[in-house]
């Protein structure tokens, strides 16, 4: 059950300086054989500190995508070629590569989707996370292995000291997800990011595992940016997000304006397309059509082919972002065309 | 240290072929180290009996065409075959892993790059190579052991290679990245460990491979004339396999023995490195 009773922040309003990542008009295209991928094409968004922020879309909409972009793991082919990244006041494409490392994982943290891949099979637990401590924490291994062990513990595991020795395959996929938790968390970093962390995960363990991370993130005061397709997930543990499709952000919004009053036909398809336990229709709902191809994407408004409101305007021009209250945007023709933000 | 190695121990020792081949490893390591002692005759010795005598209390495996004690020899070829080609195999794995790794992690211009210098001693004719040392650096084993890395080397390179082209796929490496590592210490640290059994088993290949190559360099004269080998022996063998059957059998049997041992150590130690074995 939500809680509605803290008013969720909104960066946008706050005067630059205090949001803790704030990403500006965000252009990264990725050169392949088939064409360019325009996979992340003018995004903002920004992240407070100790906010919970989600980034909703479909595969493809560039979520990951913008997610990496910020600490310059762009893939083969990929180019910035606009926009800002400015983190704890520094811009990140500024930062050379040997800076930009102490950025991953000191600063700013991931945790992936399957922990069965995303560990080393072959090296103790305790070593990956001790690994990290060494990096970025002048500890020697030694030292390094007690602040696994205390990592481990912090997580919820029981007899962390006789898990630092298991290797991967030895542990479930529960479990293995703590662990990737704990590695996130073990050099205390000011921003986790969090990409599909529960997809592969039964559903009790789900909650375990969101459960976990609102705790941790609240003990810490570091942010969280969860990106997920699964509007479940957004609803449990947000306080702001961002709906992503074929590479733009096409609504922003507090999780009750969301759910509650949605503004993007894309969001509202969504959330009609959702299953819920109060459904009582038999038919499943899904947004007709498929996903834009970022390679040669739709004119106008990446989403007019499969809108049911469609105009003809949509077809021939971008729709500028509008800010429709004090907290949500959307970018809709629907909505005038006064440009804000 | 002594912890680690107990454990090493308490593992290794389950795999009894891989016991076994240690054991007779260690034999022959025994054999070579002693060899002052326990030979008969100093190596190369001609005229300590008859040509071709059969074995004997006094000649043990009999005598070869020049009659020379084959039992010393053997002992004597012992050490000069181990350490070569131990010292060759180690060379060869280092430089092997070395170009296969940064060249299969980095793929593009480094990898073409380093193949292409990989293969330029893949074309090198053996022999020419073998000249080239020793008009350099005269005949002595320093010049077999290099002319045997630089010739076995490009293989390690490129069974390392193949395996990093799908280790730095491999979602953990990706993820190391995320963690703040750096290049060098994903190929090294993370990725590595992952590409050992491949390492390991090819340095069983590589020695078998060594052994022959110095075989056909000593025999052509481009070793030490000071000292013999189990290879030497095996190819002065060849014309007299019909009158001495001893000169062929004890070098032959003994490197296949080494050569044995080796792999089924390669195979005990890739056991102890498997996380995944039933403990």
């Amino acid at each position: 059950m939500v809680s509605f009773m803290s008013t969720p922040k909104y960066p946008e309003d706050i005067k630059g300086g205090e949001a803790l990542l704030s990403v500006r008009n965000l252009r990264m295209h990725i050169s392949t054989h088939e064409g360019v991928v325009k996979a992340v094409d003018g995004v903002n968004l920004q992240i407070g500190r100790g906010e919970i922020v989600g980034l909703v879309g479909e595969s493809g909409s560039g979520k990951s995508m913008t997610s990496r972009t910020v600490v310059d793991l762009l893939p083969p082919g990929g180019q910035v070629l606009d926009g800002e990244i400015e983190f704890k006041g520094r811009n990140l494409l500024e930062l050379p590569e040997y800076e930009m490392r102490k950025v991953r994982g000191g600063e700013i943290a991931f945790i992936f989707q399957n922990p069965t891949t995303y560990l080393n099979p072959v090296l103790k637990i305790g070593d990956q996370i001790a690994e990290a401590v060494v990096l970025h924490q002048s500890l020697d291994l030694q030292a390094a292995r007690k602040v696994a062990i205390q990592c481990l513990k912090e997580v919820g595991l029981r007899s962390p000291e006789l898990l630092v020795s298991n290797y991967p395959h030895q542990l479930s996929g529960g479990m293995l997800q703590r662990v990737m938790i704990a590695l996130a968390l073990s050099c205390k970093p000011d921003l986790l990011i969090a990409d599909e962390c529960t997809t592969d995960l039964d559903v009790t363990t789900q909650l375990q595992i969101l459960e976990l991370l609102k705790a941790s993130v609240a003990a810490s005061g570091s942010s969280l940016l969860l990106i997920t397709h699964n509007l479940g997930v957004i609803a449990h543990m947000c306080e702001r997000v961002y709906v992503m499709y074929g590479g733009k952000v096409v609504e922003s919004a507090g999780l009750f304006d969301l759910f509650e009053n949605p503004k993007h036909p894309y969001t509202r398809g969504l959330l009609k397309s959702t299953l819920s336990a109060d459904s009582t229709s038999s038919e499943l709902i899904s947004i007709k059509g498929s996903v834009a191809d970022l390679i040669n994407p739709p004119t106008g408004c990446r989403f007019h082919p499969r809108c049911d409101e469609v105009m003809d305007i949509c077809k021939h021009q971008e729709p500028p972002t509008t800010q429709i209250t004090g907290s949500q945007y959307a970018a809709c023709h629907l909505y005038g065309s006064e440009k804000t933000s | 240290m002594g912890q680690t190695l107990r454990r090493f121990w308490s593992i290794y020792k389950q795999n009894k072929l891989g016991v076994f081949g240690l054991i007779i490893l260690a034999v022959f390591t025994a054999l070579a180290i002693l060899a002052p002692v326990l030979a008969f005759y100093p190596p190369l010795h001609t005229g300590a009996g008859d040509a071709f005598m059969s074995p004997s209390w006094q000649y043990p495996l009999g005598t070869d065409d020049l009659g020379r004690d084959l039992y010393s020899e053997t002992l004597y070829g012992a050490r000069v075959t181990l350490v070569i080609s131990f010292l060759a195999v180690a060379t060869s794995t280092i430089v092997g892993v070395g170009f296969g790794a940064v060249a299969g992690y980095y793929g593009g211009f480094v990898d073409s790059t380093l193949m292409r210098v990989t293969e330029m001693f893949l074309v090198i004719p053996p022999i020419f190579m073998a000249l080239v040392f020793v008009a350099l650096f005269g005949t002595s084993i320093w010049s077999v052991v290099a002319v045997i890395a630089l010739l076995s080397w490009p293989q390690t390179a490129r069974l390392v290679r193949a395996d990093f082209l799908s280790l730095r796929e491999r979602p953990y490496a990706k993820a190391a990245r995320t963690t703040g590592c750096s290049n060098f210490h994903i190929i090294f640290f993370e990725l590595l460990p992952n590409a050992m059994p491949t390492v390991i088993v090819n340095m069983s290949l590589t020695q078998a491979l060594a052994i022959l190559i110095e075989s056909a360099l000593s025999f052509l004269g481009f070793g030490d004339p000071s000292m013999v080998s189990w290879g030497l022996m095996l190819n002065n063998a060849q014309q007299f396999f019909r009158q001495s059957w001893t000169m062929v059998f004890f070098p032959g049997m003994s490197i296949f023995l080494v050569v044995l041992s080796l792999n089924l150590i390669g195979e005990g130690l890739n056991d102890v490195l498997n996380p995944r074995r039933k403990q």
